[in-house]
């Protein structure tokens, strides 16, 4: 039996593979933690085996044993992945028990590659089913082991003796031990090469389809379970999401100048207050989508800029979009619908990220559609209205609207501190008893007040601002995010917001010290991984091709307009005017690529005349040696046999016979060779004069003498005119 | 040597390599076909682990300073080392480099089932700065005499992850010369037969085997005074020695054999010359002066080293001639000598023991 080479190293370095090959694994629900738990076990009893010395190699009857037990576990996955329409994990635990079983039953050299495909396949569907960022870390982690347990087989494997070529049979005597040698440079700079190398590789590889994810969602998995977007919300949207952090959204302004001082996102608005809840009438119409896929909200409205918004999945149909949107897309959408408040709602619930682009103005855009349901007076009790009428006082609508929010601003405070309270008539008790309460509250009152006094009002939840990511620009809004507000009508002023909450008890932009940076960084890695790994497809290949095409295109028109001692070319302006139009490039951009171009040609010089320095420096004068080899290859190139047992001398004699004219020549070669490498005496500088004239003397008598034959093998060649003398 | 005479071997695959390739492939059309990312992600990884490797592994063998030499004497049939130095001329270090002489690297061909001859393996050599040299040797074994020649030794080197063979040729131009097969003397020699020639041939002389021990008589010389048995007898004595001219043997080597077509014809040549040698060599190690004469070649008496050296350059490079009937002599055939031939396509050795006899020898 050809037992293994350098065995229990081996072994043991197979069981640390395949250990961490299935860590992911139930991380993606893909297989149980027990069943891992279980292989787990297994493999570390293994390796702990090996490395006490002891037998690990089980009986075949133990094999069969285990076979014959894992049979009905086998086929009752089956019978579960029939049921459920799936069999992954009814694969993935048939792989694990054959990895584990095949780690117990090594015992050959070529059988440790059965167990390396296992392995590989295990990684491969724990890279398959995986979509957290972690999984890059298991990655890393998972390449350096594998190149250290290649780089260890290798060696291995040329210590044993396997590397001569030979088929001969290995002889019976134990391996001897491996010689040491460090490997933490070559696994060290492979693990480096081979990340640094695999990001082109997996940007440049081809596709075909759109990214599949497999439990896609916050890149985690999961589904946001945001409330306060549905057709109907209790009061307790804030209560319940205050405090949490996870991202609803990510917001980047293509010119941060023109980011408004207040971000606002509009997600529902609603009409009916009844039961403690507030309800949306039905769609109170939809946006039809132009040609182009692009969805516009108003037609008379000049954009300012362009804003990139990437929505996580949340358990609603809620578009979530800055009030100044003025148009939205291209989208893939065949329509989008609109409440009554003007907030948009999708066809369906997404169940992965969506990433839109759109259009906004400096004035708010998106504003309620009618009147139908603003002015509903269910659930206004008499006590509100009379306070309404109170504070309201006399005046335009306009005017009572400033007064009902500047009373709930001045009067009442912002708490989220509700022990105590029964809860059966949430607004009285706010307004009549404790004089605190949520944004909710504040803007529910705000609008009941607002509709006893016969002034058109909407309840609209969304997102109050956002906390900017300093690494990559774009603005995080959280769940911590989540407000409500109010519209009102006025017919001197129109739709416009207003907002009861006190500052104190709005959401803010976030922290900005040293402690929040953490979060930023990872929820930047976080969405890095999303939008360029999870997300990458096609387009993004198609995207990344033509920003580099035009990107050269830009610079190669700058340079050519440098080099010409012009301005650079305006870039053309596409049709139509807007933010999404490429603007001119400035001075700025000009000097920037002449500074590229300069600095690029400049380190080219440098290292040009680097590379020639060296080239010079380490040059060294060519020795009466070269001169004697070059010598013996001319000779050969004229047709005389110069085998490599003939001396000096008689290489000497075969030279005068071939090159007459140059027999001085070739003499003070020879002798200048011989002092040099037979008498000890190295070439001084008189004698390198010498030596440089003979070689260039005979360089010269080996040219005439190759015309020459050249010449005598064209008989119709012009023969050179005999001289007088001779 | 010129760098420009270093040439790459390419590159093979492993039987690793070949299937790392397949999974690759399959990993890639499992990605194509399902869109899945986190699939992409690993054949991404798993292909620049190829990339790395091919160009990793492409670097480990070039750059480097190469040289061979040979021992002073290589016998056929038996290994021989030869001294290695392989030194790194580049700014990275190496590892797993196999130093080796392919068959195809030898002149003259040998038929042989390995590919390699002879490998040694460094499975770490340091940067410039570090220690760059490595010395190690190559045990080669030559089965024929004759001039052999080592034209380049190749390097190759599984490093990184055993999924390439990258190899590069680097010329050496080694020329040896392989002497003729020496059998164990005790093949030629009977086990009792110790001492060369018999009691008759001894003859007092200068030479430099100790021939007796006697009392001291007027007229010696003081130099040949033993002077241990002297001081254990208590009386003086001196050492008497034997004469080298007393101990001579003339080997003739009648090569004009004719063409030897038949495989067996040349392997009774080539155990002849064997045996002529084992008996050339035995005699000098001995103290004898070895003459040899071939149809080439005569060489006079002589003993020691140098000798023996010539005697076997001479054998290993002798060649079948054609048959003659002029009849090959010794140098003085008063000598007593050995006489080699092919006698109707059988070796015969026949001895002549003119003057005495050749101790020992068969």
């Amino acid at each position: 039996m050809n037992e293994m080479s350098f065995d229990r190293e081996k072994r043991t370095l197979l069981g640390y593979l395949a250990l961490l090959a299935a860590v992911p694994l139930p991380f993606n629900q893909a297989v149980q933690w027990w069943y891992l738990g279980l292989f787990a076990i297994a493999v570390i009893y293994f390796i702990q085996r090996v490395e006490q010395g002891l037998p690990t190699v089980l009986p075949m009857w133990a094999l069969n044993m285990l076979g014959l037990i894992y049979m009905p576990i086998f086929l009752s996955d089956v019978w579960l992945g029939i049921r459920r329409g799936s069999f992954i994990e009814a694969l993935l635990r048939l792989l694990l028990f054959l990895l584990a079983v095949k780690l117990w039953a090594l015992r050959r050299e070529r059988e440790k590659w059965h167990v390396m495909i296992a392995v590989f396949f295990v990684f491969a569907a724990s890279m398959a089913t995986s979509s957290h960022l972690t999984i890059a870390l298991y990655l890393v982690a998972f390449i350096s082991l594998a190149i250290y347990t290649l780089l260890r087989f290798a060696h291995w494997y040329l210590e044993a003796g396997f590397g001569d070529g030979s088929k001969r049979k290995r002889s019976s005597a134990p391996a001897p031990r491996p010689r040491k040698v460090s490997w933490t440079v070559p696994l060290t700079v492979g693990t480096l090469l081979v990340l640094m190398v695999s990001v082109p590789i997996f940007a440049l590889m081809p596709r075909v389809r759109d990214p599949f994810i497999f439990g896609r969602g916050v890149s985690a998995g999961d589904t946001l379970r945001t409330t306060g977007f549905s057709d109907s919300v209790d009061l307790e949207l804030t209560t319940s999401i205050r405090g949490n952090r996870q991202i609803v959204m990510r917001v980047r302004y293509e010119d941060p100048s023109a980011r408004p001082a207040e971000l606002r996102f509009k997600g529902a608005a609603y009409d009916r207050y009844e039961n403690r809840r507030w309800h949306r009438l039905p769609e109170a119409g939809a946006t039809q989508r132009s040609t182009d896929g692009v969805f516009v909200f108003a037609d008379d409205v000049s954009a300012r800029t362009t804003v990139e918004i990437f929505q996580e999945p949340m358990a609603s149909r809620a578009l979530l979009l800055p009030l100044e949107t003025v148009r939205l897309g291209p989208v893939p959408l065949p329509r989008i619908e609109k409440d009554g408040g003007g907030a948009l709602i999708l066809p369906m619930q997404p169940s992965e990220m969506i990433s839109f682009e759109v259009a906004v103005a400096d004035t708010a855009v998106l504003r309620p559609v009618g009147f139908e349901g603003a002015l509903d007076l269910t659930g206004i009790t008499p006590r509100v209205a009379e306070l309404a009428t109170e504070v309201a006082g006399e005046g335009s609508d306009a005017e009572k609207i400033v007064a009902i929010e500047r009373h709930l601003l001045g009067e009442y405070g912002y708490t989220l501190d509700f022990v105590g309270r029964s809860g059966q008539q949430p607004i009285e008790e706010f307004l009549f008893e404790y004089g605190s309460g949520h944004c909710e509250l504040f803007a529910s009152s705000m609008v009941l007040m607002l509709r006893s006094q016969g002034i058109p009002a909407r309840l609209v939840t969304g997102f109050l601002g956002g906390e900017r990511n300093p690494l990559e620009g774009y603005i995080a809004v959280r769940q911590d995010n989540a407000h409500a507000w109010v519209e009102a009508y006025a017919p001197s002023t129109g739709w416009r917001s207003y907002d009861p909450t006190p500052p104190e008890g709005r959401p803010g932009e976030g922290g900005r010290d040293l402690l929040s940076l953490i979060p930023q960084v990872w929820d930047y890695l976080m969405f890095r991984w999303d939008r360029w790994v999870l997300s990458y497809g096609a387009e993004d290949q198609q995207g990344i091709v033509e920003s580099l095409r035009e990107r050269i295109a830009g610079w190669w028109s700058d340079f050519a307009a440098w080099l010409e001692g012009e301005e650079a070319p305006e870039s053309p302006m596409p049709g139509g005017e807007g933010p999404e139009l490429a603007s001119p490039p400035t001075d700025r951009q000009t000097m920037t690529a002449r500074g590229v171009a300069v600095v690029i040609l400049v380190a080219m010089a440098v290292s040009a005349a680097v590379a020639l320095i060296v080239w010079w420096l380490r040059r060294r004068p060519p020795t009466a040696a070269d001169g004697y080899r070059i010598l013996r290859e001319q000779l050969r190139a004229l047709g005389a046999e110069i085998p490599t047992s003939l001396g000096p001398r008689a290489v000497e004699n075969v030279a005068l016979e071939t090159l007459p004219s140059a027999a001085s020549a070739v003499r003070r070669l020879t002798a200048l060779y011989l002092d040099e490498s037979f008498a000890d005496r190295p070439i001084e500088e008189a004698a390198r004069v010498e030596l440089d004239d003979a070689r260039r003397q005979i360089a010269q008598a080996v040219r005439e003498e190759l015309r020459e034959r050249r010449r005598a093998r064209r008989p119709w060649a012009r023969r050179p005119k005999p001289s007088p003398a001779g | 040597m010129s760098r420009s005479a270093v040439r790459s071997d390419g590159m093979r695959v492993t039987r690793v390599g070949v299937w790392t390739l397949i999974f690759s492939v399959l990993l890639l059309v499992a990605a194509t076909n399902t869109g899945n990312n986190g699939l992409y992600l690993a054949v991404a990884t798993i292909g620049a682990v190829l990339v790395v490797s091919h160009i990793i592994g492409g670097r480990n063998v070039r750059g480097l300073q190469v040289a061979i030499e040979a021992p002073d004497e290589i016998y056929a049939n038996r290994p021989c080392q030869l001294d290695l130095e392989v030194e790194n001329r580049g700014w990275l270090p190496r590892w797993l480099l196999l130093l080796s002489v392919e068959r195809v690297d030898i002149e003259p061909p040998s038929k042989s089932s390995r590919r390699r001859a002879a490998s040694f393996l460094v499975p770490y050599l340091q940067a410039r700065g570090g220690r760059v040299r490595q010395t190690g040797y190559l045990e080669l074994l030559m089965r024929r005499r004759g001039r052999w020649r080592i034209r380049r030794i190749h390097v190759s080197s599984l490093f990184p992850l055993g999924l390439f063979y990258k190899g590069c040729r680097y010329p050496v131009d080694l020329e040896m010369l392989v002497y003729p097969e020496i059998y164990p003397a005790s093949e030629l020699r009977p086990a009792n037969a110790t001492l060369a020639g018999d009691d008759t041939s001894r003859q007092i002389g200068r030479g430099h085997d100790l021939l007796s021990l006697r009392p001291f008589r007027p007229g010696d010389d003081p130099r040949a005074i033993h002077w241990k048995q002297t001081a254990r007898i208590g009386e003086l004595i001196v050492k008497e020695r034997e004469a080298d001219e007393g101990r001579r043997l003339s080997i003739v080597f009648d090569n004009a054999v004719g063409e030897l077509e038949h495989p067996a014809d040349r392997a009774r040549f080539e155990k002849l010359i064997s045996e002529a040698a084992t008996a050339a060599v035995d005699h000098l190690t001995r103290g004898f002066q070895v003459a040899l004469t071939t149809r080439d070649d005569r060489l006079p008496f002589a003993g020691g080293r140098r000798q023996r050296l010539a005697i076997l350059e001479t054998l290993a490079l002798l060649e079948p001639r054609a048959r003659t009937d002029r009849p090959l002599t010794p140098r003085d055939p008063r000598e007593p000598h050995l006489r080699l031939a092919l006698a109707a396509g059988q070796p015969s050795i026949t001895v002549d023991k003119t003057r005495s006899t050749i101790g020992g020898l068969l």
